[in-house]
């Protein structure tokens, strides 16, 4: 389900952290799936097994998974705990970096929420037809 | 105990008498310090002759240290290295291999004098790596064979797994297959001392490692935090890259093409680049570097002040 690239430059536990955020929000995972154990994916992946908890715990602490002592762990997308405001101020964060990235590349507010809403639209799109 | 592994100014010097007669002296480690966490799999890595066998050797007991002291699970090297060798399993560089033996009595004899041994997990491996019990160790190959001593020290259930170039021989399927096991026992609570030259081996398992270079060890480092630090950072030609190479971040300048020139930074990558920018400089790309090139950059480097503070 899940593949790494060791010598990508990227640490092996932001592409896990990346491919599981990207498999809960394809539905690939949804709420309650249960998460390999950390010694099966590292036996799987041939990683690290501190570098599965890593990400494990990085995707807890988004409100992501759950871990449950003794049983493992668990998707808790769509349930989050988060409370409303904490999710947006995560959100706001993103929104907060695409502006200054933006910016710095000579976009103007007004080009920036276009292009924002235009890649918004085709993902909405893609996501229907699939 | 938060180490399994801590050694304190270790060196060892051998000393032999030249052709002529002369008394010479070779250190091979020379003021080595560096520890191991519980837990975990660190990479022992450095350049032919760096001192890392012999550093292997002196933790497990095996060679006197000319000074300094070593602690491993808690025990002295030298004075209690028998109570070490009981919770650890050591696959040394080169394999002692009883050729008369056949693999089946080779495993019950190991199995015989190991407390915890995992009888579930050495028949698996011998059916996995397709281990003929029967065969003569001789008449096994050198994969195989590497395979055999690497399945006698996995199912030993040490606390402490001490593997000098455990894949040499192996094809790239079985180094995988090798790598898994160790990532498994790593799960299952074993620490890992993985010494080996195979930089794509220490990247895809390590969480730490330990880069040794002439008898010293000259960073550990939490595989992330190295990799979070170092940084290519590509610069057009500028007055200020005449003294780049002076800043405490910069552990290499090389320059390139036309009017181009490439900084290798160790750490803080984000303040370098502002300072460049501060100082009118155009930073025209940055990327990560992989581990091959921040090994080189390090071992490149000894000698001036690259050796400080990654840890």
């Amino acid at each position: 389900m899940f593949h790494v690239r060791p010598d990508s430059g990227e640490p092996i536990y932001v592409q896990l952290v990346r491919q599981i955020k990207h498999a809960v929000a394809t539905g690939a995972l949804a709420h309650g799936d249960q998460l390999p154990s950390v010694r099966q994916l590292a036996g799987e992946l041939v990683v690290n097994p501190n570098t599965i908890v890593r990400a494990y715990r990085e995707l807890e602490h988004a409100g992501l998974l759950e871990g449950v002592a003794g049983r493992g762990w668990y998707v808790t997308y769509g349930k989050s705990k988060l409370r409303t405001e904490e999710r947006r101020k995560r959100l706001q964060a993103f929104i907060d970096q695409l502006w200054a990235e933006g910016r710095a590349l000579g976009y103007s507010t007004e080009e920036l929420a276009d292009i924002a809403a235009a890649a918004l639209r085709e993902r909405a799109e893609s996501e229907q037809e699939s | 105990m938060t180490d399994a592994i801590r050694t304190d100014g270790l060196v060892k010097r051998y000393r032999r008498f030249s052709r002529t007669g002369r008394r010479v002296e070779h250190t091979a480690v020379a003021g080595l310090d560096f520890s191991v966490p519980v837990g975990g799999i660190t990479g022992l890595l450095g350049p032919n002759g760096a001192g890392k066998t012999t550093a292997v050797r002196m933790l497990l007991g095996l060679v006197r240290p000319t000074s300094g002291t070593a602690t491993v699970l808690g025990h002295d090297a030298q004075r209690e290295s028998l109570a070490i060798r009981a919770r650890t399993a050591f696959v040394p560089a080169e394999r002692a291999i009883f050729g008369w033996m056949r693999a089946e009595q080779f495993v019950a004899g190991v199995a015989r004098w190991s407390a915890s041994w995992d009888a579930e997990r050495a028949a698996r491996l011998m059916g996995r790596w397709r281990i003929d019990g029967r065969a003569r160790m001789r008449e096994l190959s050198s994969g195989t064979q590497s395979r055999l001593v690497l399945l006698v020290a996995l199912a030993r259930g040490a606390s402490l797994l001490v593997l000098d170039e455990p894949t040499t021989g192996l094809d790239p399927e079985a180094v995988d297959d090798a790598l898994s096991e160790l990532a498994i026992a790593a799960a299952d609570g074993a620490t890992v001392l993985l010494v080996t030259h195979r930089l794509e081996e220490v990247e895809r398992i390590c969480d730490r490692v330990v880069v040794m270079n002439e008898g010293r060890a000259l960073i550990q480092a939490d595989l992330d935090d190295l990799r979070a630090g170092w940084r290519a950072i590509e610069v057009a030609e500028h007055p200020v890259l005449e003294r780049v190479s002076t800043w405490e971040e910069v552990a290499y300048v090389s320059r390139y093409g036309e009017g181009h020139a490439r900084l290798l930074v160790r750490s803080s990558p984000d303040a370098v680049r502002a300072r460049l920018r501060m100082l009118g400089a155009d930073v025209t790309s940055e990327r990560p570097l992989t581990l091959r090139e921040i090994y080189l950059a390090i071992t490149r480097a000894d000698g001036d002040a690259a050796r400080d503070d990654l840890a």
